[in-house]
């Protein structure tokens, strides 16, 4: 008796699963249809080699990466360089959607902000808003097919 | 007048325990694994933490019980003349206090996630060449930790119920509905994955209202223990019957005119006091101890009885 109730539970809770998975995870705030829309909001704190401005020209290895990401996905983008408490405030309010400064995963920010897995053996990372889990799937999915090359 | 046994459980109890303790060593080394798991797969999800903190809080009667049945069993000696049957009731007390504290911490800590709007971030890992939502494998892992969990619940309910041991009866109960929390979990980590970020700190704040609801009932129960509560039944805290009938069977004998007892729980044992008015020209050192054979007999449960001769019943003893 107790267990035919359990493993209709099961039973519901595995087709609800199945019939959902296709598009999980999501993200609570949207911000991937809004990347779609309105393009990639890309944060950057000057941190060579990893980020440099020159004038109004970005260059450095991870604003490289993001821009074969954005080519990739087709999005347009945009820098909005600063300090990092703006911006990782910025992010922290979905205001960017992604922030580059050579950050690694042991980041003291990492209580505000979500964190991808790392691009590189060095445990570097990208920043991006806590929770947008789908923004971040897209991301990682990137970064393991660049991992693997 | 009073003498106690040093073997509390009857012959044919023994390999009882015997079971009780392998399924209690299984259930430990299984609670192991699933910590290490869950540990590894947490990620940020207030509802994985907060499973995972009750899983690593339900080795505790399990530890409790293991320990306890060394000890419970030794000869009563000079510093400890009443034995060492109560440390079954001290180990219920822990293991009580415990999982009350720490449901009042996970209930605070995720009422904060939720007003704070702690969005849970979860992200992805490489597995066997495919791209892998964590949430999957946390909610692989939940499976893991409630399956079996539950089927070593209803194997230890029935045998704690026979060998009346509260530890054993509580670890049962709480594995057995241990389901519930997995599903809350699991849920939790779903509806993430649906964009509800609230629903992991939600589930969170179920998850510990039940180890709150647990911790409470067991507190209450472990602290009426050690205030020498008359004895209840294990599984549903009504009182015993079984002293009536002692009270009756005593009642009975020709050689006494009136007696009343009262009887307290010593960990799996019952100890107590028969006060005894005696019939005219009685000599009671011919029928006490024959008295108390025929008591225990009864059942294994009364260990230790102690028989006062009075003028009149005592009042003030309930």
């Amino acid at each position: 008796m107790y267990y035919k109730q359990l493993s209709y539970k099961l039973l519901f809770f595995l087709t609800f699963s199945a019939v959902t998975s296709c598009n999980i995870p999501k993200d609570p705030e949207d911000s991937w249809e809004d990347i779609q829309k309105n393009g990639l909001q890309i944060g950057v704190i000057v941190n060579p080699p990893y980020t440099i401005q020159q004038n109004s020209f970005f260059s450095g290895t991870e604003i490289e990466l993001i821009q074969n990401f954005s080519s990739e996905n087709k999005l347009q983008s945009r820098y909005i360089s600063g300090n990092e408490t703006d911006l990782t405030d910025k992010l922290e309010n979905y205001e960017i959607d992604i922030l580059l400064g050579g950050f690694t995963k042991k980041s003291i920010w990492s209580k505000k902000v979500g964190l991808t897995t790392p691009y590189d053996n060095e445990d570097h990372v990208f920043l991006i808003p806590k929770g947008e889990n789908k923004l971040l799937h897209n991301l990682e999915s990137f970064i393991f097919k660049n991992k693997r090359k | 007048m009073s003498h106690s046994e040093t073997f509390e459980l009857p012959d044919y109890l023994k390999p009882l325990l015997k079971k009780a303790k392998v399924l209690e060593w299984l259930t430990l080394l299984y609670l192991l694994s699933t910590i290490v798991l869950m540990y590894l797969l947490m990620g940020s999800s207030q509802a994985m933490k907060t499973a995972w903190l009750e899983d690593a809080l339900s080795t505790l009667p399990a530890i409790s019980f293991l320990i306890a049945t060394r000890i419970y069993n030794k000869r009563p000696n000079i510093n400890f003349p009443y034995g060492y049957h109560r440390v079954f009731s001290i180990a219920f007390l822990t293991g009580a206090v415990a999982l009350f504290g720490m449901g009042c911490f996970l209930a605070v800590d995720s009422t904060i996630s939720l007003i704070s709007q702690e969005h849970p971030t979860i992200g992805s890992m490489m597995f066997m060449g495919k791209q892998i939502w964590m949430g999957w494998l946390m909610i692989a892992a939940l499976f893991y930790s409630s399956i079996p969990s539950m089927i070593l619940g209803y194997k230890k309910l029935p045998i704690a119920k026979k060998l009346h041991n509260k530890i054993l009866y509580t670890d049962a109960e709480t594995q057995k509905a241990d389901y519930m929390t997995a599903f809350a979990a699991m849920l939790g980590i779903l509806g993430v994955g649906l964009g509800y970020w609230w629903m992991d700190a939600a589930a969170a704040l179920f998850i510990s209202l039940s180890v709150i609801k647990d911790g409470y009932i067991n507190l209450k129960d472990a602290i009426q223990d050690l205030m020498d509560r008359r004895p209840v039944h294990v599984d549903n805290s009504k009182p015993d019957e079984l002293v009536e009938i002692i009270e009756e069977l005593i009642n009975s004998w020709d050689w006494v005119v009136k007696a009343k007892v009262r009887f307290r729980e010593h960990g799996q044992v019952y100890f107590g006091e028969v006060y005894i008015v005696l019939a005219p020209d009685v000599d009671p050192s011919q029928h006490i101890e024959k008295g108390i054979k025929e008591i225990k007999e009864l059942h294994w449960k009364i260990n230790d009885i102690t028989f006062m001769p009075v003028h009149n019943l005592p009042k003030n003893i309930g």
